[in-house]
């Protein structure tokens, strides 16, 4: 995922407080956009590998937008508008196309003589996502007595979300480099609406048959998430090359979300390095890496299974193109980096967000609790005895003989219902005699092993 | 392999519970040493696997199906534990890609129906067990009135699971729902729902008729009268004990 790409790597032009070039060669700014006071339109193209969820999908290809537009100025602070847009390609089976855009208004000006900007924004973003025959239908699908394919899927979602956002901070130049400092609060609002349709299949001697008509559900689920975040960067060149790290940390967050919407992600402390060495005067080559694939201030409401503060590192490394209407060298020769690196974009995650998969399962759990629970199985003839269920991700783990005949396994279980099957000497897999039958489609009985919160017993 | 002679027994360790993080099945459980009680046994501890999607326990074209699925069960509010359990059964039980696919997105559209009935405040389990009912035959109406049985504040799943277990061994859909319904709301203990599952599952061995007539007889004399649309109203017998 690029959004990384471009939210950090933010590198202002060397002239944003004035019309001449200035000796510091780069200057990094805050996640809005460039701090520049020129007027600027950029365009930039970006591949990269991996796409930060693990999940091996192929690299994702994305376009950047942006511009400047400066409004004036009221006494010593300066006004811009800034406009911005994201366009991700769709590029993979189950996966989605994604845009974006959001307008912004930034002031800049001197306090107490320290160079500072503040600045506002507000956008939108849609993904939209159709999980084709491709994806969903079996491989072979089946054929009824009509010629028409039965029990075909058809998915279809539509992600629609709002971003609003709150900057400030102050710059500062020193040997060469420079560097901000600054804080942002954003709200970001995701409504998913998906459709699903299921046509019934009824099983016939002579084939499968359509039952009755397509069952179509439609489903729909909001999160939204406030977070502060504080932002530092810092930027420098070398020869025409710029360089910039930057570092953003959530400070708070405040998540909110329908009762089954999966919990959006927690933003992750993200560390990233870009680098811009400009090829032509209007033409820049990018680069990237970055630890996790998620914006500053963490707009991206992923549906990590896992909820944790910082998240796990995910890096993810691009490379890209740059084109700016503001030459990268001025008519001195010198680098004037600009453009659209200073644009950052905000990403709501697609169907295909498998970032879920390549992480720990949503178990909910009632209380937060757990138990030890010893299964212990009467079969003292047996030569071996073996379980699988829930609590062993339904692979086959072997139970270990007592003294007194019982075979037995500890497990830990959450709260809730777990399903179970045991067999012994490599027999047909029954449920534990006992045990609640749970309903089986796929041919052996399983029984239900319930665990009832604490705080009911 | 004598089915009959096992027994099971689950020893539940209440002290030693610890706060588990919401995600994480097994590996950040805190308290790792066996509790006293459990040192005197030859154990084996199966570690339990936390679900992650892990392709290799399918082929190439049902993992990007089933995928796919969990997605849309995980960003639209139903468990994505329970429908990835679900694939894995399958898997495990050597089924094929397709109907793997079939079958887990069938049991995603039942979830979806039991959450809508259920409502959004029911867990997992609740939603796991109402799935098997409404694939069951069961209506969400019904679903619905067992639910409301139950107190606002407690637990639906031990009556969804035993409606289920009910309509497995043999017990009528209507009945099972009466009879639940029933129990239910006499109790807001969860026992009397246990023991009309154990009466049934002692029963049905003898018959369907029997296990029928065993569980009118229970809920009559536990929850204040006979169940609606149930069979075994002429039963002349007075009212016994479970066991009876």
């Amino acid at each position: 995922m690029l959004a990384s790409l471009a939210a950090h790597p933010v590198v202002a032009r060397a002239q944003d407080t004035g019309a001449r070039p200035s000796v510091t060669p780069a200057a990094p700014s805050a996640a809005v956009g460039a701090i520049t006071n020129l007027s600027t339109v950029s365009l930039m193209g970006t591949t990269a590998l991996p796409s930060g969820d693990e999940s091996g999908m192929p690299p994702r290809q994305q376009l950047f937008m942006g511009l400047t537009q400066p409004l004036g100025r009221i006494g010593e602070v300066k006004f811009t508008a800034i406009g911005k847009g994201y366009w991700q390609m769709r590029d993979a089976v189950a996966s989605s196309s994604s845009a974006e855009g959001a307008i912004a208004l930034r002031a800049t000006g001197r306090v107490n003589g320290v160079r500072s900007w503040g600045a506002i924004a507000y956008g939108r973003a849609g993904a939209l996502g159709a999980l084709t025959s491709g994806s969903l239908a079996p491989t072979s699908p089946l054929i009824g007595l009509d010629g028409g394919h039965v029990d075909t899927t058809v998915s279809r979602r539509v992600d629609i979300g709002s971003v609003a956002h709150a900057e400030s901070g102050i710059l500062g130049s020193s040997h060469g480099f420079d560097m901000t400092l600054g804080l942002s609060v954003e709200r970001a609002t995701r409504t998913t609406t998906q459709t699903v349709s299921i046509q019934p299949v009824n099983e016939t001697p002579l084939g499968p048959l359509y039952k009755q008509d397509p069952i179509v559900r439609t489903l729909r689920g909001v999160q939204r998430r406030e977070i502060a975040t504080g932002l530092a960067s810092l930027g420098w060149r070398t020869g025409h090359t710029a360089w910039l790290t930057s570092l953003s940390a959530p400070v708070y967050s405040w998540i909110s979300k329908d009762v089954l919407t999966p919990k959006p992600n927690v933003a992750p402390v993200i560390v990233s390095l870009a680098v811009a060495q400009p090829v032509t005067a209007w033409l820049s080559a990018v680069g990237s890496a970055s630890t996790n694939p998620t914006s500053v201030g963490g707009t991206t409401l992923s549906d990590n299974g896992v909820v944790t503060r910082h998240g796990t590192m995910s890096p993810v490394f691009a490379l890209g193109v740059s084109v700016a209407r503001v030459p990268f060298r001025n008519r001195h020769g010198e680098s004037t980096l600009n453009g659209i690196l200073g644009f950052e974009s905000r990403v709501i995650e697609a169907l295909d967000s498998v970032i879920v998969m390549a992480d720990s399962s949503v178990i909910r759990v009632v209380g937060d609790s757990s138990y030890r629970v010893l299964l212990m199985i009467d079969a003292p003839a047996a030569g071996y005895v073996e379980m699988m269920g829930d609590a062993t991700a339904w692979t086959i783990s072997n139970m270990s003989r007592g003294g007194d005949g019982r075979w037995r396994a500890e497990l830990k279980l959450t709260v809730g219902a777990h399903r179970l099957a045991v067999r012994v000497d490599g027999g047909d897999w029954i449920a534990p005699p006992g045990l609640p039958l749970a309903r089986n489609d796929f041919g052996n009985p399983v029984g239900l092993l319930v665990m009832e919160p604490r705080t009911k017993r | 392999m004598t089915c009959t002679s096992l027994a099971l027994a689950v020893l539940i360790n209440c002290t030693s519970a610890t706060a588990l993080p919401v995600g994480a099945a097994s590996d950040a459980i805190p308290d790792s040493t066996p509790p006293a009680w459990s040192s005197a046994f030859d154990q084996t501890f199966v570690q339990p696997q936390p679900g992650r999607w892990d392709p290799s326990r399918f082929d190439s074209a049902t993992a990007v199906g089933v995928k796919a699925l969990l997605d849309s069960a995980t960003v639209h509010g139903i468990p994505y534990g329970a429908v990835y359990n679900y694939a894995l059964q399958g898997a495990a039980n050597r089924r094929s890609g397709q109907d793997i696919i079939k079958k887990t997105r069938i049991y995603f559209i039942a979830m979806v129906d039991a959450r809508a009935a259920l409502g959004d405040y029911s867990t997992e389990s609740e939603l796991a067990a109402g799935a098997d009912l409404i694939r069951a035959g069961m209506d969400g109406k019904a679903l619905q009135g067992i639910r409301s049985a139950r107190p606002s504040t407690g637990s639906a799943v031990t009556a969804l699971m035993v409606a289920g277990d009910l309509i497995i061994k043999t017990i009528p859909v209507n009945q099972a729902r009466d009879a639940v319904t029933a129990l239910a709301r006499a109790s807001k203990s969860d026992e009397g729902l246990n023991a009309a599952q154990a009466l049934v599952a002692r029963n049905a061995q003898r018959g369907p008729g029997m296990a029928r007539d065993a569980l009118d007889r229970y809920v009559k004399s536990n929850a204040g009268g006979a169940q609606k649309n149930a069979p075994g109203k002429q039963v002349t017998r007075p009212p016994g004990p479970p066991d009876a």
